[in-house]
C-alpha cells in the first residue's frame, strides 16, 4: 500500500485540477458562444506556447513578467498582505530603470543593464513601501491603497512621457523617451529565429525566484515575515517588530514587481512608450500565479511558466485563425480569472484531490486532529 | 411533590420541581469522527427546578447544551418535551419550543443597543418599520417583572459584563423560554453580580421556570441547586439531588478520584530584588484604568503567586512588564535596570522568560514547527543566525534539546507542527524554551491552564526548581490550590490594586479568598461565596 | 460672465452629477454586501458587465428599460459567483473579488469583440431619457441614484431585515443562534450589490451611448473608496461620491484650459485627482475607521 501525504498530494493536484476546470469552462464558452471548435483553438493553443523553439521561447518572454509579479504577491501574502499595487509599483520600476537606461551615459557592458534594474527595483520598492507605511501608520486598508497607487503610478507615467512631457524625447512627435542606450538593454542570448529574441530576463527571474526561497526559507529576515504573517502577537512577543517587518515586506514586493516592469521593458523594448503603461496588467497576472504557486517561490516559477504559455498559446491561436480576431487573448483573461477563483474556492478541488488520492492508494490521517 | 428541603438559610422555600419531567433525554450520543463527545447520556429536567450539570472542562456539558439547543443534532438518542420525542433543527425551532440559552461568550452585537439585541429575528414593526420605541418598552416591562435592570437604550459595548448577561437572559425571556439553559453563566461575573444572578434564579424558579446551569463552581452548585448531573469524558455519571451533597463528594463525581495535590518543595531563600514596581499604572483595552498604582517585588530565588480573579488587571500587568502594552505611570526596574517602556524585545534582552497567559496567541506559532517555535525569541542571536542566515543545525539542535529535557510527546519529532501537540505537550514546549534562555525574571501567566494532571505536576516541578537555580518567578494564576502550593509569597489584587500580602504556608484557603474578593467584607460567606471559592483546582482536558 | 457660469457652475454641477451618480449606486451596492459581511471588491468587474449589457440588451430589445434590467442581471450574475465562492466555498473574500474583476472584464471583452465584432456598439439605441429645463439636462437615473440614498438609508437602518443584515455583518454567530439565516442574508447582500453595481455600469455606458473597453476606468475602485471614506453610512457615502465626482468633473473641465501652466492642466494628473484625494483620505481622516466587525471573515456553522 503505497501511502500519499495528503498535503502533498494537494500541493500539485489543486492548482493542476484548478487550471484544467478553467480550460474547460473555455471550452464551453469557445463553443456556445463563437461557435469554433474548442480542441482546435486548443490545440493551437499549445502549438502557440511550446509547440516549437520560437513558442518556447515566446513562452519564456511572456512568463518573466508575471514570476516576479506573483514573487511579490506571494512575499506580501507570507508577510500577511495582499498587494494588489504589482501594475504600479511595475510602473514605478520601469520609469526608474528606464530613465537610467536613458540618460545615463558611458556605463560599460553589463553594468549598465544591471544598473538599470537596481533602480527600478529600488523605485517599485519604495512604491510597495509607500503602502506598508500607509497600513502600519495609519492603518489604511492595503488592498485599496495598492489600488489606488496603480492609477496614480500610471497617470504619472502617462504624464512623464506625453508629448512635451519631462521624460519625452526632444522633437519627437511620438510619445516615448528617447531610446534605451545599447549596454542598457538587457542582452539576448537565444534566438529561435530571427524575430524571436529571448533575452536574460528568464535568467534573472529564476535566479531571484532562488534568492527569494532562499530569503524565505532559510533567513532570519525571512523567518521574521512568515511569523508576523501567521501569528502577529507571537512575533510581538518574540521581540520582532511588526511594523518594521510589515514595511520591509512590502518594499520588496514593490521591488520584485519594479523589477519585472522594468525587464519587459529594457528586455522587449527600444524606449519608454506611453502606450505601453496601461497595459502592463501583469499585477493582476501576479495574484494569479501567486495562488496557482501556492505562495511559494519555486511554485511562482512553475505557475509564471504556465500562465505565460497560455499567454503565448492566445498569440499561437491567433496566428492560426482558430478563433476570431483578438478573442484569443480575452479568452485567456478570462481562464486566468477563472484559476484565481478556483484556487481560491479550493474546497471543491481539495476534496477532489483527497478523493484522487484514496483511489491511488489511501492516505494517512494527520496525526494529531481531534473532533472539537 | 418532594418536600422543600432545608439546607442554607436565606432560600426560603424551594419548589424542588414537579417529578413529571418537561424534558427528557435519553441514550443521546455524539460523534466527531472516532472521538465521542457525550455517550449514552440520559438527562431530564422537572418544572420548576434548577438542574445544575457539572463536569470538569471538555467532560462535554457544553456540547450536550448544543444539541438541546439546535446547534448540534445528536448521533444517537432521542429528546423528549412534555412526554412527545422531537427533533431540534436549529436554535429557531428550539426558540419556539421555549428553549433559551445563555452562553458562555455571550451573543450579543457590542454595537447594536441592548434592545436591538434582545428583539433581532423577532422585531416589534409598525407598517414595516422597525418600532423600536415598542421593543424598548417591552424589553422595560421584561426588566421590571423579572429584576433584571439594564438600559434598552445603551449600546452593549458600553455596558458591564453583568449588564451584558442580563440581556442574554432578558432575549430568552422575550422569546417565552420555559426552559433557560445558562452555560457557565458566573465565570465572568463579580462576587456581587453573581449574588445578584443566583437572586434572578431564584426568583425565575418560583415563576415556574425550568432551569439548567452549566457550572464547575461546586459553591454555587451547593447555594441554588435542586438536583445535580455530573459527566465526565462524555458519559453520564450520575443524578443526585442536592440534599446531602458536598463540594467533596461532587468533586469525586467529577474526577473519578480524590482530588489533592501538593508540590514537594524546600523553604525558599530569597535574595536580591530582581523586578521591582513602584507606582504602575496601566489602562486596558477600554482605556480603562487596570493597573492602579502597584507596587511589589520579586526577588531572586522566591516564587511569588499574584493572587486574584480574573479579569482584576493580571494580565494588563504581566503585559506592561513584558512590554506588550504602554505603561501609563510609574517604573518598573529589572535586576537594577530600569526598562519602563522598552520594547518585548529589550524587556527580553534584559532578562525576561514569559510563558504567556494564552499560547496558542503569544506563546508559539502554530503552523511552525517545533524547530522554529524553539528560536522565537532567536532571530537575531548569534548562537542561531549567522551572517542573517538561520543556522539549521544550531536550531535543530535547540529544538531536540528542548523536547528531551521536557519530555515534549511529537508526533512528528521536531518537525512536526506546533498545531499537532497536545495542550499539555504545546505548553511544556513553551516552558522548556523560556527556562531555557536562562531568564532572571520568569514570569509564568496561568502555566496550568488547559493542561492535563501529569503535566501540571510536571509544570509545577520545574517552576520550583527554577526557583531553587536562583531565578526570580512570578506566578499569576487563577487557580486557588496552584496559588497556595506553590508560593512563597502571596500578593491578591483586586480591581487593579493590591489589597493584600501573605506568606506562602501561613494563610488558609477562606482568608485567601476574602481577601480576592476584595476583603473586610463581612459578605455572603453565610450562604456559600459564589464563583470565589472555586470547585476542583485542577480542570482536566482530554488531549 | 454667463460663459463662466455655464462652464463652472453649470458645467462643473452637471459633470458632478454625472460622474458622482454611478459611483453612489456602486458603494451603495458595496455597502449591502459589506454590512451583510462579505467584502466586494469586484464592484468593477460588476459595473463593466452593467456596462456592456446594458448597451447589448438595450441594442436586442429596442428599450431601455431592457437593457437596465439586462445591465442588473448581468451584474447580478457576477454576483452570484462571488457570493457561492466566499459564502459556500469560504473562499478569501478579496481573491475571490479579484478573480471576479479579472472574469468580468475577459468575459465582456471577449463579448464584445464576438457580438459587436470589430466595430464596436452601433451608433444608435434606446437610452434613458434625459429631463430637466433648458441646459440643465441630466439622465433620469441621476434622480434615482439620490432616491436609492434615501431608500438604502430607510432598509438598513429601520426595517427588520436591515437589522437583521447588520447583526449577520457584526456577529454572525450571535444572529445564526437567534435563528436567522446567515448564509442566506449574506447572499441576498451580495446580489443587491451586484444589481446595483450593474445598473452603475449601465449608466456610464448609456451616458455615451456606447460601450469601450475599459470604460469603467476604476471608477469601481474609487465607488469602494467612497464607501470605506463614508464608514459604510448611506449619506456620508452619498457626500464622499459627490466629491470625488466634483474632482472628477473638475479634471475635465480643467484640462487644456488657457491660463494655467500646461503641466497643471494637462489630463494624466487631473484625472489621477480621485485617486490622491481617496489616499489622502484614507491615510489622513478615515485612518483606523471600523467596518462592520465581521467582515472579512467567512462563517462557518459548527
Amino acid at each position: 500500500m503505497r501511502h500519499f501525504d495528503r498535503d502533498s498530494a494537494e500541493a500539485i493536484l489543486v492548482p493542476l485540477l484548478a487550471v484544467l476546470g478553467a480550460m474547460l469552462v473555455g471550452m464551453i464558452l469557445i463553443f456556445t458562444i463563437t461557435g469554433y471548435d474548442p480542441f482546435a483553438a486548443y490545440t493551437s493553443l499549445i502549438r502557440g506556447a511550446v509547440g516549437s523553439p520560437t513558442s518556447i521561447g515566446a513562452t519564456l518572454l511572456r512568463s518573466t513578467p508575471i514570476i516576479f509579479t506573483g514573487l511579490s504577491v506571494m512575499i506580501a501574502f507570507r508577510a500577511g498582505l495582499f498587494n494588489i499595487g504589482g501594475t504600479g509599483q511595475a510602473v514605478m520600476g520601469l520609469l526608474c530603470g528606464g530613465t537610467v537606461g536613458v540618460y545615463f551615459h558611458g556605463l560599460p557592458g553589463a553594468s549598465h543593464w544591471i544598473l538599470a534594474l537596481v533602480a527600478a527595483a529600488i523605485g517599485g520598492g519604495l512604491w510597495g513601501a509607500l503602502a506598508g507605511f500607509l497600513k502600519v501608520a495609519r492603518g489604511a486598508n492595503e488592498v485599496v491603497v495598492t489600488i489606488m497607487l496603480n492609477y496614480v503610478a500610471i497617470r504619472f507615467g502617462e504624464y512623464l512621457l506625453r508629448l512635451k512631457g519631462p521624460l519625452q524625447e526632444q522633437g519627437s512627435s511620438v510619445p516615448a523617451s528617447a531610446s534605451f542606450a545599447d549596454n542598457a538593454r538587457l542582452p539576448v542570448f537565444w534566438r529561435p529565429d530571427p524575430f524571436t529574441e529571448v533575452n536574460v530576463g528568464i535568467i534573472v527571474a529564476l535566479l531571484v525566484a532562488g534568492l527569494m526561497w532562499f530569503i524565505v526559507n532559510r533567513t532570519s529576515l525571512g523567518f521574521q515575515i512568515r511569523a508576523v504573517g501567521l501569528q502577529p502577537d507571537a512575533a510581538e512577543y518574540g521581540g520582532m517588530s511588526v511594523t518594521k517587518v510589515t514595511v520591509i515586506g512590502m518594499f520588496m514586493a514593490g521591488a520584485l514587481s519594479g523589477l519585472g516592469g522594468a525587464v519587459a521593458t529594457l528586455g522587449e523594448l527600444e524606449r519608454m512608450q506611453k502606450s505601453e503603461l496601461g497595459v502592463i496588467q501583469i499585477g493582476f497576472a501576479g495574484i494569479a500565479v501567486a495562488l496557482l504557486g501556492r505562495n511559494t517561490a519555486v511554485g511562482c516559477v512553475f505557475a509564471g511558466l504556465l500562465l505565460g504559455a497560455l499567454d503565448s498559446g492566445a498569440v499561437g491561436i491567433q496566428k492560426d485563425n482558430a478563433l476570431p480576431a483578438g478573442v484569443a487573448t480575452k479568452l485567456i483573461g478570462v481562464i486566468q480569472g477563472l484559476i484565481v477563483l478556483f484556487v481560491g474556492a479550493d474546497l471543491v478541488f481539495r476534496r477532489l484531490s483527497n478523493r484522487i488520492v484514496d483511489l491511488f492508494g489511501g492516505a494517512e490521517q494527520p496525526a494529531g486532529k481531534t473532533a472539537t | 411533590m418532594e418536600s422543600a428541603p432545608v439546607s442554607h438559610e436565606g432560600h426560603g422555600a424551594r419548589a424542588g420541581g414537579d417529578a413529571s419531567p418537561i424534558l427528557e433525554l435519553t441514550g443521546i450520543s455524539k460523534r466527531f469522527g472516532d472521538f465521542y463527545a457525550n455517550k449514552d447520556v440520559n438527562f431530564d429536567l422537572r418544572a420548576g427546578e434548577v438542574h445544575c450539570l457539572c463536569g470538569e472542562n471538555g467532560a462535554g456539558k457544553s456540547t450536550l447544551m448544543n444539541m438541546l439547543y439546535g446547534l448540534l443534532a445528536p448521533t444517537e438518542g432521542q429528546i423528549s418535551m412534555d412526554g412527545r420525542p422531537v427533533e431540534i433543527h436549529g436554535p429557531r425551532h428550539a426558540i419556539d419550543l421555549g428553549i433559551g440559552m445563555v452562553h458562555q461568550h455571550f451573543m450579543l452585537i457590542p454595537v447594536f443597543t441592548v434592545a436591538e439585541n434582545i428583539v433581532l429575528a423577532d422585531e416589534p414593526t409598525v407598517g414595516g418599520k422597525l418600532d423600536i420605541k415598542a421593543a424598548e418598552a417591552r424589553v422595560r416591562e421584561l426588566s421590571d417583572k423579572y429584576g433584571l435592570s439594564v438600559d434598552p437604550a445603551a449600546r452593549v459595548q458600553d455596558i458591564t459584563v453583568g449588564q451584558q448577561q442580563r440581556a442574554e437572559i432578558l432575549k430568552a425571556l422575550y422569546r417565552k423560554a420555559r426552559i433557560l439553559i445558562l452555560d457557565e453563566p458566573t465565570a465572568v461575573l463579580t462576587p456581587q453580580e453573581i449574588d445578584e444572578l443566583m437572586q434572578v434564579i431564584r426568583q425565575l424558579r418560583s415563576e415556574g421556570m425550568s432551569i439548567i446551569m452549566i457550572t464547575h463552581k461546586l459553591k454555587e452548585v451547593l447555594s441554588i441547586a435542586d438536583r445535580i448531573s455530573v459527566l465526565r469524558r462524555g458519559e453520564m455519571v450520575g443524578t443526585v439531588p442536592v440534599e446531602g451533597q458536598t463540594d467533596a463528594t461532587i468533586a469525586q463525581m467529577m474526577v473519578g478520584r480524590p482530588v489533592l495535590l501538593k508540590v514537594e518543595k524546600s523553604e525558599a531563600i530569597p535574595e536580591r530584588p530582581v523586578l521591582q514596581m513602584r507606582g504602575l499604572c496601566v489602562k486596558d483595552d477600554r482605556l480603562l484604568d487596570a493597573v492602579r498604582n502597584v507596587s511589589f517585588e520579586v526577588h531572586a530565588g522566591e516564587i511569588v503567586a499574584l493572587a486574584g480573579i480574573d479579569g482584576n488587571g493580571q494580565e494588563e500587568l504581566v503585559d506592561a512588564i513584558a512590554g506588550l502594552r504602554k505603561i501609563e505611570g510609574g517604573q518598573i526596574v529589572l535586576d537594577g535596570e530600569d526598562i519602563t517602556g522598552l520594547s518585548p524585545h529589550e524587556v527580553s534582552e534584559a532578562g525576561l522568560g514569559h510563558i504567556p497567559q494564552d499560547r496558542h496567541r503569544r506563546g508559539m506559532i502554530l503552523d511552525f514547527d517545533l524547530r522554529e517555535n524553539a528560536i522565537l525569541h532567536d532571530w537575531d542571536k548569534p548562537d542561531i543566525v549567522h551572517h542573517g542566515i538561520i543556522d539549521q543545525n544550531a536550531t535543530a539542535e535547540r529544538a531536540q534539546m528542548l523536547i528531551d529535557m521536557y519530555d515534549v510527546r511529537s508526533g512528528g519529532g521536531i518537525k512536526g507542527s506546533a498545531g499537532s501537540l497536545s495542550g499539555g505537550n504545546q505548553q511544556k514546549l513553551v516552558i522548556a524554551r523560556e527556562i531555557q534562555r536562562d531568564p532572571k525574571l520568569l514570569i509564568a501567566a496561568q502555566p496550568t491552564r488547559g493542561v492535563d494532571i501529569g503535566a501540571i505536576e510536571f509544570i509545577h516541578k520545574r517552576l520550583v526548581e527554577e526557583r531553587d537555580a536562583g531565578t526570580a518567578v512570578l506566578l499569576v494564576s487563577l487557580e486557588m490550590q496552584e496559588v497556595l502550593s506553590l508560593a512563597d509569597r502571596i500578593v491578591v489584587i483586586f480591581e487593579g490594586e493590591i489589597v493584600a500580602e501573605f506568606e506562602g504556608g501561613k494563610v488558609g484557603e477562606q482568608e485567601l479568598g476574602l481577601a480576592m474578593i476584595g476583603s473586610g467584607n463581612q459578605h455572603p460567606a453565610a450562604h456559600g461565596i459564589g464563583g470565589v471559592l472555586a470547585g476542583p483546582a485542577i480542570e482536566e482536558t482530554p488531549g | 460672465m454667463s460663459q463662466f457660469i455655464d462652464v463652472w457652475i453649470t458645467g462643473l454641477g452637471l459633470a458632478t452629477l454625472t460622474f458622482a451618480t454611478p459611483l453612489i449606486l456602486a458603494a451603495l451596492g458595496g455597502l449591502f454586501s459589506e454590512r451583510a459581511g462579505i467584502v466586494n471588491i469586484a464592484l468593477e468587474g460588476m459595473m463593466t458587465a452593467g456596462a456592456f449589457f446594458g448597451v447589448y440588451v438595450s441594442v436586442q430589445s429596442g428599450s431601455w428599460v431592457v437593457g437596465i434590467i439586462g445591465a442588473i442581471v448581468a451584474g447580478m450574475f457576477f454576483a452570484a459567483i462571488h457570493a457561492v465562492a466566499t459564502i459556500t466555498f469560504q473562499a478569501d473574500q478579496v481573491v475571490s473579488g479579484t478573480a471576479i474583476i479579472l472574469i468580468a472584464a475577459g468575459l465582456v471583452n471577449f463579448l464584445n469583440l464576438t457580438l459587436f465584432g470589430t466595430d464596436g456598439s452601433p451608433a444608435d439605441f434606446s437610452t434613458p431619457p434625459r429631463i430637466g429645463i433648458g441646459d440643465v439636462q441630466f439622465s433620469v437615473l441621476v434622480p434615482v441614484g439620490f432616491l436609492a440614498v434615501w431608500a438604502t438609508w430607510f432598509i438598513i437602518f429601520r426595517t427588520p431585515f436591515g437589522l437583521r443584515l447588520r447583526s449577520v455583518g457584526e456577529h454572525p454567530r450571535a444572529a445564526d443562534t437567534v435563528g436567522i439565516n446567515v448564509y442566506k442574508m449574506r447572499y441576498i447582500g451580495v446580489l443587491i450589490s451586484g444589481a446595483m453595481a450593474g445598473l452603475a455600469g449601465a449608466f456610464i455606458s448609456f451616458n455615451v451611448s456606447s460601450y469601450t473597453e475599459n470604460m469603467v476606468a476604476g471608477n469601481g475602485f474609487i465607488a469602494l473608496a467612497a464607501l470605506i471614506f463614508g464608514k459604510w453610512r448611506p449619506v456620508p457615502v452619498m457626500f464622499a461620491c459627490l466629491l470625488f465626482g466634483f474632482s472628477q468633473g473638475l479634471a475635465s473641465r480643467l484640462s487644456g484650459v488657457a491660463w494655467l501652466p500646461d503641466s497643471l492642466s494637462s489630463p494624466e494628473l487631473l484625472t489621477s485627482l480621485p485617486y490622491v484625494i481617496t489616499l489622502v483620505a484614507l491615510a489622513g481622516f478615515v485612518g483606523k475607521s471600523v467596518g462592520p466587525a465581521a467582515a472579512g471573515k467567512p462563517y462557518v456553522k459548527h
